[in-house]
């Protein structure tokens, strides 16, 4: 590690003595974040932990999907689960605890947790707010971790604005997208496309299968604003995305094949008005569907399996906004209305819950920023949630500002915990959701099925609940020199009746029956820093840094209590002790990035060197206690090394990059990420303005 | 009995050699504390006396001193080291450590009903070896595993002809379990293996099964007990259930690695 950072600062050394005037590319201007508190805010002011990509970097890193640009983050790594979906894991915990957001408003279909990251487009995005720590009291469940809020661009300039790009990629990539834009004083349209192609690729060529199969999908969206008067404004989205990828498998030495189909559409609607100069209040609706359809077959066309998927979301809200002076009051209510019809569910389930929030954010002399915020769900089969946020920030001096935020999140339980009715035929197991356990197993029991029972009956379904959480933030930022900002937060997370499934009777034919239960408890703590040093204003630099440190409450106790013991092949088994152990699966207790960006302007000419590293960690047990101790086999740590360059002439630009320059891999863990690969990509801007 | 009578002269004889030599005529103890008693120490290094059985009642009573004993009619004296007295060589430990790499079990399949049907493959601590007779202590299939005792459960078992049982314990350590617990023991049955088979599914067995991976592993700390065909004593613990131990080459499984140590002793309870 010690060697690559020095490689790293070498070129700082030899770059910083050829400084260059003249800038473009960091502005001073205030940067302004919306996910923070739902309403427009000072970055600087803010006393929660958060942090904004631009445009500009998404640009110039190559990304084409969500995943590509946030795994350059700091405290972000994305990782992949057994059904290969790519996920995001913040402040240390889960996929399933980070709430993501486009404009605001959430994206369904996750599948055992996870949402997909390659489904997200960054074609046509303005900027991508990251708010980290706990934030129900704002959004509601899900917002453990935190919230991931997309925001797309929006029309700026008057007149006709438009951008064509064609990216071509290793493994036959092919990407492109057209945005067409058009804008009025009072009226503004926006369509964009985005299509991207690729033929996959196959880390292990020796197998029978293929790493990642080949797809295509396209990102269709509109968006249409228009100004009814000075005060009152509406706007509509659309947009649909579908995906098609081949799919193969082999049963009995038999090749099966098929296809996993994905489409989301959404739609969305709010009217903003504007009552005074410090009052205004909007009311949207957004309705949104997320379907699959997975098959494979048989050579002869006899069906192996079939599977879909089909969840829908409408969700409508209200806000009232009042601002004055440094202070800013936010009252909401909403109504969400969540529908999931799929396989291995006997039913169609379809709740209703209803929330309310309100929030203050109260400037107090110029030293002080103080927001509180409560949210109230009301839910109807499980209990409803009270959310509560409270963050202070204390401006020491003109350069250092104190931040610390405690707030509390929760998760409530989702569909396939309540309603999963699943038999594994081939392993022999079922996992029935808590709704319909109860029934089921009484069916199976008073049918003389049952041989043993591990719950009284009484229990069982009765009290599955949401994942509750609490989250501490203490953070300062700190302007060592105008050109040099320090930042750090210390966090922590503490998340209890974590939601598990638990064996609940074996059948008189030897099969196991799951359940799902409130029962463990995880915590997650350590340190985000990032350092960014502006040497000139064509050289930056900066390296952010994660200490993480995550622990499985239930499995320290058994070890205190000395229940648990490691498996040696050469020599047996052993007690484990308090030191041993290591944490929670699939964390790395040091991630760290680095990013360097040159430019030269009189030559039109950027460049970057990116590089991302993230120590070593384990995605099972590997000795026979299901716990990670430190005698377990692990994935050692890893570098990924990335690089660009961008060349602009009049209004069109050329980038071309290599990601991966180290040709990192690891064919059986980590299948998402590709050995090295190369891309160009062409980007024609096409700006009329128009005259008043 | 005539090792017993020469001691017993030698004895004897250092005594009057001893007497000879000094006044004060020297006492002989045995290893029960008592002057001239018959009590002796065995292989063992464990003090055994004789005793009175009743052959008839069955009823044992211990001996300090065989001197003056009236035996009725159904009473015989038993000595020490008598052949027909259990007691003697009792505790003795016949250990034998052993380690058996590879047994293969993976010639199974899984029925559309769940029911593993297969071969076993069987084997004899005694031997240390996989056997083909009726000589078997414990069989394997997939994660299955059988003992040669009690009755057949499943389909495609082998018959059970031996006193064979089983018990796991729990949190511990193969040189951790030392003792021997009789109570303990469970033969197979038409209702259930003595060894519990859950596929791993919620570790009440030996093993756990990953639902992420589809890894078996075995559960670190549960040591299997058993009693062999014969009424011997084994303890067990079982490594890898995977070719070589490695898992990527061998992703079914079906091989079974272990550690064993053999109690060849039938009346020793411990290890």
């Amino acid at each position: 590690m010690n060697k690559l950072i020095l490689v790293f600062f070498c070129p700082i050394i030899c770059f910083s003595q050829t400084a260059i005037d003249t800038s473009l590319m960091l502005s001073e201007l205030e940067e302004i974040i919306i996910s923070a508190t739902k309403s427009e805010k000072a970055l600087d002011k803010l006393p929660i932990p958060t942090t904004i990509i631009s445009s500009t970097e998404i640009y110039e890193s190559g990304a084409v999907t969500l995943d590509d640009i946030l795994e350059e983050q700091t405290g972000i790594i994305t990782t992949t689960n057994y059904i290969g979906g790519e996920g995001v894991q913040l402040q240390g915990l889960d996929p399933s605890y980070t709430l993501i957001l486009v404009d605001g408003l959430p994206i369904i279909g996750r599948s055992a947790g996870i949402l997909d990251l390659k489904r997200i487009s960054v074609n046509d995005i303005e900027k991508i707010e990251i708010v980290r720590g706990a934030s129900s009291s704002l959004y509601g469940s899900e917002a453990i971790g935190g919230v991931i809020n997309i925001i797309t661009k929006e029309n700026k300039k008057i007149g006709f604005n438009s951008d064509i790009s064609l990216k071509l990629a290793s493994y036959n990539t092919l990407n492109s997208s057209i945005n067409i834009k058009y804008k009025t004083n009072k009226f503004q349209i926006g369509n964009s496309f985005h299509f991207i192609q690729s033929d996959g690729y196959d880390l292990n060529e020796n197998d029978d299968y293929q790493t990642v199969t080949p797809f295509y999908n396209f990102t269709l969206s509109n968006n249409i604003k228009y100004f009814i008067s000075e005060k009152i404004n509406i706007e509509s989205k659309v947009s649909l995305f579908q995906e098609q990828q081949e799919e193969t498998g082999i049963y009995n030495s038999e090749t099966l094949d098929g296809n996993n189909n994905q489409e989301n559409f959404t739609t969305y609607l709010i009217i903003k008005h504007l009552i005074s100069e410090n009052i205004k209040h909007e009311l949207d609706y957004y309705f949104t569907n997320y379907k699959t359809q997975q098959f494979l077959d048989f050579q002869n066309g006899e069906s192996f399996s079939d599977s879909y998927f089909n969840q829908k979301l409408r969700k409508s809200e209200y806000k009232f906004i009042y601002n004055k002076n440094k202070n800013n009051v936010i009252l909401g209510m909403g109504i969400n209305n969540e529908s999931l019809d799929r396989t291995d569910f006997s039913i169609i389930p379809n709740n209703t819950s209803t929330y309310s929030f309100l929030q203050f954010d109260i400037g107090i002399r110029d030293k002080i920023n103080l927001i509180t915020g409560s949210r109230y769900d009301y839910y109807k089969i499980y209990s409803s949630q009270f959310s509560n946020k409270v963050a202070l920030s204390y401006f020491i001096s003109k350069n250092t500002t104190i931040k610390s935020s405690v707030g509390t999140g929760y998760k409530t339980p989702d569909f396939r915990q309540l309603y999963f009715d699943f038999a594994n035929s081939t392993n022999g197991y079922t996992v029935l959701g808590s709704i319909i356990a109860k029934d089921r197993i009484t069916f199976l029991d008073n049918n003389g099925e049952i041989q043993e029972l591990f719950y009284p009956i009484d229990h069982i379904g009765t009290s599955l609940d949401s994942e509750n959480s609490l989250n501490i933030n203490l953070g300062i930022t700190h302007k060592i020199h105008t050109k040099i900002n320090l930042d750090v937060n210390f966090f922590k997370n503490d998340i209890y009746n974590l939601i598990e499934p638990k064996l609940i009777a074996n059948r008189n034919n030897g099969n196991s029956i799951f359940s799902y239960f409130n029962v463990s408890e995880v915590q997650t703590k350590g340190l985000e820093s990032n350092i960014d040093i502006k040497f000139t204003n064509n050289l930056s630099f900066n390296v952010g840094y994660q200490l993480l440190f995550s622990e499985d409450v239930d499995a320290i106790n058994k070890i205190k209590n000395g229940d648990v013991f490691a498996l040696d092949v050469e020599n047996g088994s052993f007690k484990l002790s308090e030191d041993d152990y290591y944490s929670l699966f699939n964390r790395s207790r040091h991630t760290a990035n680095a990013k360097i960006y040159y430019s030269i302007p009189s030559k039109k000419l950027s460049l970057n060197l990116r590089t991302t590293y993230r120590s070593k960690f384990a995605l099972f047990d590997s000795n026979g206690n299901s716990i990670l101790d430190k005698y377990d086999e692990f994935i050692s740590g890893y570098f990924i090394l990335n690089s660009g360059v961008t060349k602009t002439f009049y209004n069109t630009s050329v980038q071309i990059g290599i990601n991966n320059i180290l040709n990192y891999s690891n064919v059986n863990y980590l299948s998402h990420i590709s050995g090295r690969n190369y891309f160009i990509n062409l980007n024609i801007k096409l700006n009329k303005k128009q005259k008043k | 009995m005539n090792k017993t009578k020469l001691t017993l002269v030698a004895a004897i004889s250092v005594a009057i050699s001893f007497t000879s030599c000094d006044k004060e005529t020297p006492k002989v103890f045995d290893c029960n504390g008592i002057e001239n008693g018959v009590a002796m120490i065995d292989s063992c290094g464990e003090c055994q006396q004789a005793y009175i059985y009743d052959y008839v009642t069955h009823q044992t009573q211990m001996l300090e001193d065989t001197s003056d004993i009236e035996l009725s009619s159904t009473e015989m004296i038993v000595f020490p080291n008598s052949p027909s007295n259990p007691f003697w060589n009792a505790n003795c430990n016949q250990l034998v450590s052993g380690y058996f790499s590879n047994l293969n079990a993976s010639n199974y399949t899984i029925d559309t009903l769940g029911n593993q049907i297969g071969e076993y493959t069987k084997f004899s601590f005694s031997e240390g070896d996989i056997v083909d007779g009726g000589n078997w202590d414990i069989g394997f299939s997939g994660t299955t595993i059988i003992v040669n005792g009690g009755s057949v459960f499943g389909v495609n078992e082998p018959n059970r002809t031996g006193v064979a049982a089983a018990y796991i314990v729990e949190g511990t350590t193969l040189s951790d379990v030392t003792i021997i617990d009789e109570s303990l023991f469970l033969q197979d049955s038409e209702t259930a293996l003595s060894i519990t088979d859950d596929s791993g599914a919620n570790d009440s067995g030996w093993c756990h099964y990953d639902f992420t991976t589809h890894m078996i592993s075995p559960i670190a700390g549960k040591i299997l007990v058993f009693r062999t065909h014969d009424g011997k004593f084994a303890k067990m613990e079982i490594l890898s259930f995977y070719n070589n131990m490695n898992p990527s080459t061998n992703p079914y499984g079906g091989y079974f690695t272990f550690n064993y140590v053999y109690q060849a002793n039938s009346t020793a309870l411990n290890f």
